[in-house]
């Protein structure tokens, strides 16, 4: 037993969660996959575990639960008991998962306030998460239950989990970064795209120099939500996009104002920057395999098979669409952020996509990782957590990863990571 | 840092009744905003001169949404319209509508425009958001739980505004230190947070709250009901203290009506009296009779310095109290000193901190409650439902 703050509760009421196993396997066999994200010393960590696709909803549907009881209180002491088959290090992680839930949806951990008291508990048909909720003089009691077969079922395969590794930290705000090594001499070059300007730093990874080289840009119209790209034109070159100016370096900074359908929304495709805008007027015709209207999109992903390839945009009514050479969608996914990038992890589906939460710049964020299975989105291991806000994703070009920009609202600073999808065994 | 840790966190400091369903991330840009306040402003001429502190306050969210340039002094001036919104309706004292310059600083404010609805009463106001016919109006923060309670969703500050008892020098019934001193003793802060408040506040001790100065918990806020009838048994036979409070102002009239109460329990004698609310000084000059009177003061700066030295300025001139200038940058312990010898003096008698309180619809998004000195983030603000996707669909 572990508890989140150490306070006894005596008059409390009880929590459930109800977890049917109809296999004898543990959480313990998914659990000595490794389980935390690399983090350089600027990252916040963040709590990453890659429970089982279902048990994560079980930890949602808890969270939400408690949630749920808590009213407006946002403060909270929380303990979390075993007394089912589940060995230590399972409990660890479900207590875990349900904390970063809970700090998900604005609680903190205190010993005043609300006290819930989890226990992960055992019956017939599978196991059951009892939480006992108190406030005040008020208790109540919330369960929810999951089969014991999808514990067994994720042990069979590898798992893709994600992993991310924070490489930049600054005060001021910026659209994209990228990092590249340099032929002639052993150092890299670290790109800072901001609004406004862009900054040159040399060095190596985690160990940057100051500022070397930079220039200012200039944007009109200007947006408020501005997006940006770097790309590497070759190991010398690179070619940034802010908004509807094209600049390239070195050998020097070299800015044009672009009304054209040249900007590099992703995997190869292009799409033009709607002015004063923060998203794209669609992809065009003339694109290769893209048949139709152009749509305004934020984010298109693209999934390449042997036959052709599959997208998803999401579009600006809040949907994400898969198309699958033709205009019309063959699935449309509610409950998406407006950041996607897609990846080809060694495990799991051939391709996979990176989305981003709901919500605004005020609140925290999340990735998950999906498959499309039927045309319709498959969740795939535990979401990895960001103290605040996702601002830009973008696929890196071996798809192995994707360049993150993120709010840590901790702090005020924005972050830099690199998010990959690695394989649990 | 700290500082910039500081602020940030007093921007997101968020008390969310009902949220709003959350279906997107990135800024949706298109729709008008509808707010409602209650001040009348009645130019928007940036060289026009308030002395209603809440028409005052008003005018310069105005002005920073019109307005270009910030100066020093934190007015606005250029040509109006070359700011975030351009005038499209005005009418004096009552509404105006504004528009999104395309060409704004930093770039077009999502919303398309923002209509401001003046002279509005608090009950409308929350009525009105009630039935949906409002996106952005101001909570007095008496009324912040109440409005919860309805299913209103409020966004809170962090707490900005001292509530004060300000005793004038120069008043022979409160010359004697230890009248003032016994008033504040008998003063239960906590009821006052938990009844009138609603909890919705802090009991103030120092002159600065404590996310700004850091030492604020070195100020008691405890009432001492046995010292206050120690120190009135020491005194010569006592007239009855007459206490003003601002007769527009429900808050001041429920605080006043508390202290007299607890004024009473500890053998004191004292008399409330509604009284012209108005700038410091001249609030002060005009209360004839009054003994003791209560006082907002709202935080210009998180800067403990800058916020402090606008306090003093403000009380100086009718409490006679030391606002001579602190050191530039001043470290903790002169702040905590100056404020330490001003408390000390009872001629200020910090009460509590209030939040500034907003009720939301539910389709606003990116809202951060401004903290002291800041404006409303209204260029940020986006509204839910794809305004501008719905006519890109239309479009095709």
């Amino acid at each position: 037993m572990r508890a989140s703050c150490r306070i006894l509760l005596s008059h409390s009421a009880i929590v459930v969660l109800l977890l049917t196993f109809r296999a004898s396997t543990t959480l313990a066999q998914t659990s000595s996959a490794p389980s935390q994200a690399a983090q350089s010393t600027q990252a916040a960590p963040a709590v990453e575990s890659h429970l089982p696709a279902k048990w994560n909803e079980a930890v949602f549907a808890l969270a939400e639960k408690i949630a749920g009881a808590a009213g407006t209180s946002r403060q909270i002491c929380m303990e979390v008991k075993n007394i089912s088959s589940l060995d230590s290090s399972a409990t660890s992680q479900i207590r875990l998962a349900i904390e970063s839930e809970l700090i998900g949806k604005g609680f903190k951990p205190a010993t005043g306030g609300l006290r819930a008291r989890v226990t992960l508990s055992e019956g017939n048909e599978g196991f059951v998460w009892v939480a006992e909720i108190q406030q005040g003089d008020s208790s109540r009691v919330v369960a929810v239950s999951l089969s014991r077969s999808i514990n067994s079922d994720t042990t069979l395969h590898a798992t893709p989990f994600l992993q991310k590794r924070t490489v930049w930290v600054q005060t001021d705000p910026f659209v994209d970064f990228l990092e590249r090594q340099m032929t002639t001499i052993p150092v890299s070059v670290f790109t800072v795209l901001e609004r406004d300007r862009v900054a040159l730093y040399m060095g190596n990874t985690g160990h940057w120099g100051g500022f070397s080289a930079g220039g200012f840009i200039s944007i009109s119209p200007s947006s408020r939500d501005i997006r940006g790209r770097v790309t590497a034109l070759d190991n010398k070159k690179i070619k940034m996009f802010v908004a509807t100016t094209v600049c390239t370096n070195p050998p020097f900074l070299d800015c044009v104002a672009s009304a054209g359908r040249e900007w590099p929304v992703g995997d190869g495709w292009n799409s033009q920057y709607a002015p004063g805008r923060n998203y794209f007027t669609g992809l065009s015709e003339d694109s290769e395999t893209i048949k139709g209207d152009p749509r305004p999109f934020f984010a298109v992903s693209r999934l390449e098979y042997d036959h052709g390839s599959d997208w998803i945009e999401t579009e600006l009514d809040g949907m994400a669409r898969l198309y699958k050479s033709s205009p019309k969608p063959s699935g449309a996914f509610s409950g998406w952020g407006d950041d996607i990038a897609s990846v080809k992890p060694g495990c799991g589906a051939s391709w996979q996509v990176l989305v981003t939460g709901t919500g605004d710049w005020t609140k925290a964020d999340f990735i998950q990782l999906y498959e499309i299975d039927n045309d319709q989105p498959r969740p795939i291991g535990q979401r990895l957590e960001f103290l605040g806000p996702i601002l830009a994703m973008w696929s890196s070009d071996d798809k192995k990863s994707a360049r993150v920009v993120s709010r840590n609202l901790q702090t005020g600073m924005y972050e830099a990571s690199i998010v990959s999808v690695s394989c649990s065994d | 840092m700290k500082l910039r840790l500081c602020l940030f966190l007093a921007a997101i400091s968020f008390a969310l009744a009902t949220v709003p369903a959350e279906t997107a991330r990135r800024p949706r840009y298109g729709g008008v905003l509808r707010v409602e306040i209650e001040a009348a402003v009645s130019s928007l001429e940036p060289t026009t001169g308030v002395k209603d502190l809440e028409v005052s306050g008003a005018k310069r969210q105005f002005d920073a949404l019109i307005y270009r340039r910030r100066n020093s002094d934190g007015t606005f001036s250029s040509v109006a319209g070359s700011g975030l919104f351009q005038i499209a309706e005005w009418e004096p004292g009552k509404h105006v509508t504004l528009t999104a310059n395309e060409n704004a600083p930093g770039g077009r404010p999502f919303v398309d425009s923002i209509q401001i609805q003046m002279g509005r009463a608090a009950r409308d106001m929350l009525l009105d958001l009630e039935l949906g016919k409002t996106d952005l109006t101001e909570i007095p923060v008496e009324q912040a739980r109440r409005a919860v309670d309805r299913g209103v969703r409020v966004s809170v500050s962090q707490p900005d505004e001292l509530l004060a008892l300000v005793f004038p020098a120069g008043r022979t019934t409160t010359e004697d230190a230890r009248v003032r001193e016994a008033l504040a003793a008998a003063i239960d802060r906590a009821s006052i947070v938990n009844f009138i408040l609603q909890k919705n506040g802090e009991a103030a001790g120092g002159l600065l709250p404590q996310w700004s100065s850091g030492t604020a918990f070195l100020f008691s806020t405890a009432a001492d009901v046995v010292r206050a009838k120690e120190l009135w048994a020491q005194l010569p036979k006592s007239a009855k203290l007459v206490l003003g409070y601002d007769l527009g102002d429900p808050l001041e009239q429920s605080v006043a009506e508390r202290i007299v109460v607890n004024a009473r329990e500890a053998g004191i004698s004292v008399t409330a009296q509604a009284t012209p609310g108005a700038e410091a000084a001249t609030a002060m000059a005009a209360s004839g009779d009054i003994d003791a009177r209560l006082m907002r003061f709202r935080m210009p700066s998180p800067v403990p310095r800058v916020a402090l030295m606008n306090f003093l300025a403000a009380l100086s001139p009718v409490t006679k109290i030391d606002a001579s200038l602190l050191p530039d940058p001043a470290s903790p312990q002169d702040i905590y000193d100056r404020e330490r010898a001003i408390v000390s003096s009872y001629r200020v008698v910090p009460l509590v901190w209030l939040p500034q309180v907003y009720g939301l619809s539910a389709r606003v998004r990116n809202w951060i409650a401004p903290g002291p000195g800041e404006t409303w983030p209204l260029a940020d603000v986006w509204l839910d439902g794809p305004a501008e996707a719905a006519s890109e669909k239309e479009k095709r």
